[in-house]
């Protein structure tokens, strides 16, 4: 529920040795956050690190002894803590601390710049415990490897060099304990085992709900508008039309794709289906649901966004009829509210549920909804801003899978001719699309 | 969400000291589960053993040496174990096995009879840890006192021989191990410290959230409708319409109430919708109070889809067999491009742990179906009798959450006059014998 006490200042901080998932949790909290109204940033100690003391850094930089490098580890911990009081400072909401932050000496010095930095600011910290090392050598292939800090290093030597930098670490490494008297939690087990000590509040139980709820396991979301309806062809928007012909051939080839997507029996009974209650979407995903043998579940939580007055119109008519409300909405489509319907943003308020589902499920997904619907989910999973939701493209006929992995999400679209069946793929990785848009995210930036 | 997925049946084990809560978490948890949907019931152990060994139990009856005793007691727990099978496999989605279940040998026992006779069903067990002396004293005098084990006997003899029942299953206590296997939350102190293993699947994470925002708290809940809308004046269902005179009079005599009852007290949280003639109502009340709202989306009226701006008459005329079909099942009828109550209680499920987790006064300020769905939230209504229950404009429902039940008092207030009509609904009113519970 968005716009629940925004007054109130709150910084998570990590700890945890390397490979444990730390940054993992605080990209999906950033994410979840901003998804939520809040303003929130991560802070990455690595990152400050890398910034001033170069990449080169072997693990003989995290030895505790080596005095000088301890030093130089410290000073740019307490510069990226700065910032972060900074961002609370000049209007964010949440900050996120991420480093290892693995002894007792150095939460205590963290817990109380932060307290005493903000009149009543709620601090969390996230523990990332975890023993298995299957779990540990795969975080360490997934997202180490192509870490700056082993760019000129084959993959072997850099997982060695990886390994002994933890091992620098587990020499210090002292576990949260209730004497510290700090608000905390501990995951294990990526996330089926969790402790939960002093957390209050409304933002930390939801916190604790999304954690006990992530996984990585790299399963894949497919997005698909229904086909094309009576209203899409006479450009209204709203009602409740049903499939025009071509809509109805696209259902067909669409529940083809999918038998190919999905081979087994086995994989079939697995997907997590879901469709709104517009005939629509409910006709489309009957044609996929009768070629799988399976069933999809109808939620009115995936309705079309609701243009209140609106309903029914073309463009040009609600142009003619409203308009002020058709300059408005063209000057801000996301908060724009239909006059008795909704806005994007509170369709993004609405969905969270299913956006909590799908971040639970270790199946494949498959979603047979609508554009404003589709925009918010894909917004979601995509890592989008939340004001570009409103203008993103989701065409009809095109099937859009997601697969999101630990610091991006794959995305391919296959554009499905309903008339000739014939397929046509588009891959793209979100890393080279944030690259090559101006707005430059680079690693350090996350 | 309702209806979420293919649901395996499942077996919610408590696990704790007496007087450790265990009771209220289980109704809790069983009227949570009813409400989404699951079919749920609680199977108390305590009044098995006072079916079939009678209420005269002191302390001693609850020695772990007592052979005959535990010999007893130990079948209590397997027959309310069989009951607890039979209702999983004719009837129900959920049942809770409410009893102390304080030794790895009962838990065991458990889980080895379910995987023998029902080998298709999860098992989650919730421990309450309460070190808390004040804490358990209170349980004790709130619930304990009036349980049929002492009837008859004075309060303090009671407490005492209470307080040693308790020391009796102290000796043999062990709490929940990791390595028993077992998926479990453990809360302890009330919510201070939580430890979770182990969850599986979408109805125990859901579980384990719902319980991290309980509390016992005992926060007054304040429902309440808009002032008299321009659509109810002339019967009309839908709408967006503005406060009547005499609803906006209704508004600021709402305020004047508000102002009294809470005693200057500006530490609460008010929710409302977005529609006019709650916003309206809302805006008179703030203005008396000097709080802030928050005006979501999610406390709208039911949608009434094609019906939006029609009298029931004009409804009855235009579209009968629509007509015909709400009056039959009101519950689970969509209004056409519209919502069904069961859509409205899916819809305020949030708004539910809002208030839930609220330990300040809370006041809602909304809509006639919204407020049918809260208020048989709090006061344990079955889902079925929603759609009819009573709420009537220009009156406030007060709720105040007590051990196993809510208390409810109705206050009429006067447009005009200002007057009020306090209405007390005494506890007896829904008598449900202690085992019922």
């Amino acid at each position: 529920m968005q716009q629940c006490n925004r007054s109130q200042k709150i910084a998570i901080c990590t700890v945890g040795l390397p490979a444990r998932g730390k940054t993992y949790i605080s990209r999906k909290l950033n994410r979840y956050f901003n998804w939520l109204g809040y303003k929130s940033r991560v802070f990455i100690n690595g990152n400050y690190r890398r910034e001033i003391c170069g990449t080169e850094c072997n693990s003989q930089f995290f030895d505790p002894q080596n005095e000088e490098a301890q030093k130089a580890r410290s000073d740019c911990a307490k510069m990226a803590l700065q910032d972060l009081i900074q961002f609370l400072q000049n209007g964010g909401d949440v900050g996120i601390l991420d480093g290892t932050n693995i002894t007792k000496e150095r939460r205590h010095q963290i817990e109380n710049d932060l307290k005493s930095s903000f009149n009543g600011i709620q601090t969390l910290w996230i523990e990332s415990i975890c023993n298995d090392s299957k779990v540990i050598q795969n975080n360490i292939r997934l997202t180490k490897i192509n870490n700056p800090d082993y760019c000129n290093v084959n993959p072997e030597q850099a997982t060695i060099d990886f390994l002994n930098r933890i091992k620098m670490y587990e020499q210090i490494y002292q576990t949260i304990t209730d004497d510290e008297n700090l608000s905390y939690i501990k995951t294990m087990n990526v996330g089926a085992d969790i402790i939960v000590h002093q957390v209050y509040g409304f933002l930390l139980s939801k916190i604790v709900s999304f954690i006990m709820n992530l996984h990585t396991y790299p399963r894949p979301i497919y997005l698909s508008r229904h086909g094309e309806s009576q209203y899409n062809v006479d450009d209204r928007v709203g009602g409740d039309s049903d499939l025009s012909e071509l809509g109805e051939m696209y259902a067909e080839k669409l529940a083809d794709f999918f038998y190919s997507e999905f081979p087994t029996k086995e994989i079939k009974n697995q997907i997590i289906f879901f469709t709104s209650t517009m005939r629509r979407a409910v006709h489309t995903s009957d044609v996929v649901a009768q070629k799988l043998e399976i069933q999809p579940l109808q939620l009115k939580t995936l309705d079309e966004i609701n243009v209140g007055i609106c309903d029914g119109m073309t463009y040009t008519e609600i142009a003619q009829k409203f308009p002020n409300d058709f300059q408005e909405r063209k000057i801000n489509k996301l908060g724009y509210r239909y006059p008795r319907g909704e806005s994007y943003l509170d369709l993004i308020s609405r969905i969270e549920p299913v956006i909590f589902e799908i971040e639970r499920s270790r199946q494949p997904v498959m979603i047979i909804a609508h554009q404003a619907i589709l925009r918010c989910l894909y917004a979601y999973f995509h890592q989008n801003e939340i004001p570009e939701v409103p203008t993103l493209d989701i065409p009809l006929h095109c099937v859009i899978k997601l697969t999101p992995a630990a610091y991006f999400c794959d995305e391919k679209r296959v554009l499905i001719n309903p008339q000739t069946g014939e397929i046509s793929i588009k891959e793209e990785y979100v890393q080279e699309f944030v690259r090559s848009k101006s707005k430059q995210k680079s690693f350090i930036d996350l | 969400m309702q209806e979420l997925g293919k649901q395996q049946k499942m077996v919610i084990g408590m696990v704790g000291l007496p007087a450790r809560g265990k009771t209220y978490i289980s109704r809790k948890i069983c009227r949570y589960l009813n409400w989404m949907g699951f079919k749920s019931k609680v199977f108390n152990i305590g009044n098995y053993r006072r079916q079939i060994c009678g209420t005269d139990c002191n302390s001693n009856f609850f020695d772990p040496s007592n052979k005959d005793a535990s010999k007893a007691r130990d079948e209590c727990a397997l027959l309310a174990l069989n009951d607890m099978i039979n209702y999983l496999r004719y009837e129900g989605d959920v049942s809770l096995y409410d009893g102390t279940n304080t030794t790895k040998q009962r838990r065991k026992l458990i889980m080895e009879t379910l995987q023998q006779k029902f080998s298709e069903v999860q098992v989650f067990w919730v421990e309450s840890i309460c070190n808390d002396e004040d804490v358990i004293l209170r349980n004790i005098q709130l619930t304990k006192l009036n349980n049929p084990d002492y009837v008859g006997k004075s309060s303090d003899e009671a407490t005492q021989d209470f307080q040693q029942r308790i020391e009796q299953y102290a000796k043999v206590y062990e709490p929940i191990d990791m390595d028993e296997n077992i998926s479990f939350i453990k809360i302890i102190d009330i919510g201070n410290d939580i430890m979770i293993y182990n969850i599986q699947g979408f109805l125990q994470s859901k579980l384990v959230s719902y319980l991290m925002n309980l509390h016992i708290y005992p926060r007054p809940i304040y429902l309440s409708r808009h002032g008299e809308s321009q659509y109810n004046v002339l019967h009309k269902v839908g709408g967006d319409s503005d406060l009547t005179q005499t609803g906006l009079m209704y508004a600021k005599q709402l305020g004047k109430y508000f102002i009294q009852e809470l005693e200057g007290n500006r530490n609460i949280k008010m929710f409302t919708s977005t529609m006019q003639r709650a916003l309206h109502t809302s805006n008179e009340v703030c203005e008396f109070l000097g709080v802030e709202y928050y005006s979501l989306k999610a406390l709208d009226e039911i949608n009434p889809g094609i019906c939006d701006g029609l009298t029931y008459q004009q409804i009855a005329d235009k579209f009968p067999q629509d007509y015909e079909e709400r009056k039959m099942n009101k519950l689970t009828y969509r209004y056409p491009r519209g919502e069904s109550y069961l859509d409205v209680i899916s819809r305020i499920e949030q708004i539910i742990f809002e208030i839930e987790r609220s330990r300040l006064p809370v006041i809602v300020i909304a809509h006639q179906a919204i407020l049918r769905c809260l208020y048989a939230y709090f006061h344990e209504h079955e889902v079925p009798e929603i759609p009819k229950l009573n709420i009537p404009l220009h009156q406030v429902i007060k709720l105040v959450p007590a051990a196993y039940y809510c208390k409810e008092t109705r206050i009429k207030i006067d447009p005009i006059t200002g007057n009020w009509e306090i209405q007390d609904e005494a506890t007896i009113k829904k008598v449900k014998s202690f085992l019922d519970l």
